[in-house]
């Protein structure tokens, strides 16, 4: 039937103008927050969609069949001949092989995400505790030339400072890099950032999926920048901390993409220096529901046939 | 827990000064200048720092004794290699405030933090300004 064929439209549509709509809207850095949600819709509605297109191939298969006839009050038969192809019964075999493939490769990379980053965080907490001092306002202090601040996510949360950076830094400044850190570790961006990561590890050669990741990044930091209440400062702090690392001459390799989202930040703080339209609820309700909508397209599009069965059914017993 | 952290600190520490291979009899004695403890809780201390890594042990004797794999110096700077590692691949272990600039892109968040001026003196929420 027509739901597969529709399905990859879909596909199609979202991953191809779904990030230039995103890219260009300018409500995205306005209110990250819902920049990040909008986001992650996308992708998981453009990996639910490929995961229905082999569901829905697979649906002619006698148990799978059988077993959508039973949550749907209906005989096998009848959903056989909903979901059947042309192409015959062995591509239906073929996309169930494809949908089971993604479920483990998903289920893989989201545990070695978790257990890396896990073990990353203890590797980081183990040295702390014999390398920092505790400071009284709830932060590490590590002796290192190189001035850095970060935070490790999870339910051992710590935010490390180093000397330099205690040194580079005022007290107002400091006090302000330390709301954005506790912003992460408060909104949990390290989750986000996860889900981000493993859709991206598991579907990279689509593009969406390292678009979404790069932005989501930059945005898990603007919206953490935004709990700092003085923009000024935090940009100060930024810059200063931004070019302080190659203070001690050591010429970094490599460049990230972490660089680009530093003169995003920069900007985008400065421009809301000025004045800024304030965000409106409508705005906000505007943004939920184009994300559940986006959520829901691919489940409606699969079920379809189901309800064309559904409604013909009536009709049948009408007529 | 954090009491373990303090301990295994003072430990570390001392082997560090030290820079030699020391007995638990030693550490103890010496921590006993500072407070009361227990051998036994010493040498399960050494022993989560060797599980750890964090030090080597041979035996000497019928004991063990231990000395620091890293100095503290180079045991910094490996636990911040994966802060500086600018690889998109550290996932989400740790959240990074912000990454080494680049000259040009220092220049770039100079010309913005200029523009800061241009609005006049700093409100406190610019968002309210309309």
């Amino acid at each position: 039937m027509l739901a597969p064929a529709v399905l990859l439209v879909f596909v199609a549509l979202a991953a191809a103008l779904g990030p230039r709509l995103l890219l260009g809207a300018a409500w995205v850095q306005r209110a990250p927050g819902w920049g990040i949600l909008a986001w992650q819709a996308l992708t998981v509605s453009v990996v639910a969609a490929i995961a229905l297109v082999g569901l829905t191939l697979a649906a002619p298969l006698t148990p799978l069949a059988e077993f959508i006839a039973r949550l749907c009050r209906t005989t096998p038969a009848e959903v056989i001949e909903h979901y059947q192809t042309p192409a015959g019964i062995w591509v239906a075999y073929l996309a169930a092989l494809a949908a089971a493939g993604l479920a483990v490769r998903m289920l893989w990379l989201t545990t070695s995400t978790v257990v890396n980053a896990a073990r990353g965080r203890s590797t980081q907490l183990n040295l702390l505790r014999v390398l920092g001092t505790e400071h009284p306002d709830g932060f590490v202090i590590v002796k290192h030339p190189k001035p850095l601040v970060y935070c490790l996510p999870g339910l051992r949360k710590r935010v490390v400072v180093t000397s330099a950076a205690l040194e580079m830094l005022d007290t107002h400044e400091l006090e302000l890099v330390l709301a954005h850190e506790r912003s992460h570790l408060r909104s949990r961006h390290d989750l986000a950032l996860a889900l981000a990561d493993v859709l991206r590890r598991a579907l990279g050669p689509l593009a969406v999926f390292r678009v979404a990741h790069e932005q989501v990044s930059t945005l898990i930091e603007m919206q953490a920048d935004d709990a700092a209440h003085d923009r000024h400062g935090l940009a100060r702090a930024l810059v200063t901390l931004g070019s302080g690392l190659a203070a001690d001459g050591v010429p970094e390799p490599g460049l990230g993409a972490g660089n680009v989202a530093a003169v995003a930040r920069v900007e985008r703080l400065a421009a809301a220096s000025g004045p800024w339209k304030p965000w409106k609820r409508r705005q906000s309700l505007a943004v939920f529901l184009g994300t559940a909508t986006l959520l829901a397209t691919p489940v409606a599009l699969a079920m379809s046939p189901l309800v064309e069965m559904v409604i013909t059914g009536c009709t049948t017993i009408l007529g | 827990m954090r009491q373990m952290g303090q301990l295994e600190a003072a430990v570390m520490h001392r082997l560090w000064d030290w820079d030699r291979p020391a007995s638990v009899r030693e550490v103890v004695d010496d921590l006993q200048r500072e407070r009361k403890i227990a051998y036994t809780t010493v040498m399960t201390v050494l022993d989560n720092l060797h599980r750890k890594g964090l030090v080597h042990r041979q035996k000497q004797g019928r004991a063990y004794v231990y000395t620091a794999v890293m100095s503290q110096e180079d045991h910094t700077a490996s636990m911040l290699e994966d802060v500086l590692a600018q690889t998109p691949d550290r996932g989400a272990a740790l959240l990074n405030f912000v990454e080494q600039l680049s000259s040009e892109e220092q220049v770039q968040v100079r010309t913005a933090l200029a523009k800061f001026g241009k609005h006049g003196r700093q409100p406190r929420d610019p968002g309210d300004k309309e």
